[in-house]
């Protein structure tokens, strides 16, 4: 040990010195891609040791495996891994006029926006008349315009002779797991309205053409999405007597959470003036719609 | 001591979420109907899943003449909704011709290329499964396919 205590081996010669220079020396030779691990140097908290190389690579395999940038796909391996089923992709869309992420935040957080041509009747009813992009956007979507696919309505229009379809024309919209798993066939639309009955309303023009106009309802509810399978629902209902219908209960807009909570409970934060929030809270939608089509 | 409800919540839930390996089991948890004695030399195999639409079942089997009666007829549905529909005949080129949906799990177990012009196709929705149902009418074989939807 050297007789001065501030040199290097001295009583108070700080070390960190020396773990810098290995630090970096590590770290150009990680930037010239020599090291595959990135020399992180931290002190294990619950035995306050140096981390080692060991317990180094064995935490690279676990986060490893956690796909990178996205926390979505890694939630879809891990319900992919937990169910043996393959999630649809969802889909990316550039079809589209108007903002549906928008529309996912006005329901998730009971909101009540001011949008172009459309208004609210109520604190969870909106309307879209057929100039909003809300409406065009159905109209040009999928669902409403495949021919094609007996799931959706433009088939089952044309499926009639004209002299045989009714009018006004009911039909309905299935979205269905086989189309929900081709890649960029549905947009938006169809993930956040899912299946929809209307009624369309028709005329033929002299050109063969058909003019059409429909109304769209849709209710935006955690029900749609959680919804168990009935006999499971059977199960637990022998199992324990009451009826669990979804994963997560639907009602009414401010309301979802108090709800589930004991009414105790409720009436003791009302007393003391707190408010409950709430989430996801039943929304209606009435879309008008209006096209033209051609065989 | 804590743990106790959780775990037990768990292995409840465990118990419940599942799919019966039996086709006559899964058969039934599709359709809603019992003891079909119009059905014989029944494979196939589904799963139930969460989210629900995500659902789908393939079977194989032969019925007799009744059975085509008894699903015309049917009106047994799990619960009212406006997607319940009718089972009804349809031209057999509107039966899906992109099987993969449900052959991708299957891996070939299952007879799928059924002669088009000598078959008939019957479709109804028992809310939430949709059944797609082509039936030979040389020799009563059946290919009967189930998928989800989200209402």
């Amino acid at each position: 040990m050297s007789d001065n205590p501030w040199a290097k081996g001295g009583k108070y010669y700080p070390n960190w010195i020396e773990e810098d220079k290995e630090f970096f020396k590590q770290d150009a030779e990680y930037i010239t891609g020599k090291r595959n691990i990135a020399p992180i140097r931290e002190k294990n908290p619950m035995t306050d040791q140096w981390i080692s190389d060991e317990e180094l690579t064995a935490f690279d395999r676990i986060f490893g495996r956690i796909p990178r940038g996205n926390p979505y796909e890694w939630l879809v391996k891990i319900f992919e891994q937990l169910t043996g089923l393959q999630f649809p992709e969802l889909p990316a869309d550039i079809r589209l006029q108007a903002d549906w992420n928008h529309m996912f935040l006005i329901w998730f957080f009971e909101t009540m926006p001011s949008i172009d041509n459309a208004y609210w009747t109520n604190n969870s009813k909106i309307i879209f008349n057929d100039t909003s992009l809300y409406s065009i956007d159905p109209a040009n979507s999928v669902s409403f315009s495949d021919i094609n696919n007996k799931a959706c309505i433009k088939h089952q229009f044309f499926k009639y002779a004209d002299d045989k379809r009714p009018n006004p024309l009911k039909a309905s919209f299935s979205f269905t797991g086989p189309d929900s798993g081709k890649q960029n066939y549905y947009s938006w639309v169809e993930w956040f309205v899912g299946s929809y009955s209307t009624h369309i309303n028709w005329t033929k023009k002299d050109n063969g053409s058909y003019d059409i106009t429909a109304k769209i309802d849709n209710t935006t509810s955690w029900y749609s999405g959680t919804r168990l399978p009935k006999t499971w629902q059977d199960k637990i209902r022998k199992t324990i007597g009451f009826e669990i219908k979804n994963l997560v209960d639907s009602a009414p807009r401010g309301e979802t959470i108090k709800r589930n909570l004991p009414s105790i409970i409720v009436r003791t934060l009302e007393f003391w003036g707190v408010s409950i929030p709430s989430f996801g809270g039943n929304w209606e939608q009435e879309f008008y719609v209006k096209t033209n089509w051609e065989v | 001591m804590r743990k106790i409800p959780f775990i037990s919540a768990v292995l409840f839930l465990c118990s419940c979420l599942h799919t019966p390996k039996d086709p006559s089991l899964i058969y039934e948890e599709f359709i809603n109907q019992k003891n079909n004695t119009n059905i014989s030399n029944l494979k196939g195999e589904g799963k139930l899943a969460i989210p629900n639409f995500m659902s789908w079942g393939i079977f194989n089997y032969t019925c007799n003449k009744s059975y085509i009666d008894s699903l015309l007829n049917f009106n047994d549905f799990f619960e009212e909704s406006e997607f319940n529909k009718t089972f009804e005949k349809d031209d057999t080129k509107y039966f899906p011709n992109d099987l993969s949906f449900w052959t991708e799990h299957t891996k070939g177990k299952y007879k799928i290329d059924f002669k088009r012009q000598n078959c008939i196709y019957i479709t109804g929705n028992n809310f939430p499964y949709i059944h797609e149902i082509l039936i030979d009418t040389t020799n009563y074989e059946v290919l009967h396919l189930v998928s989800a939807m989200r209402n």
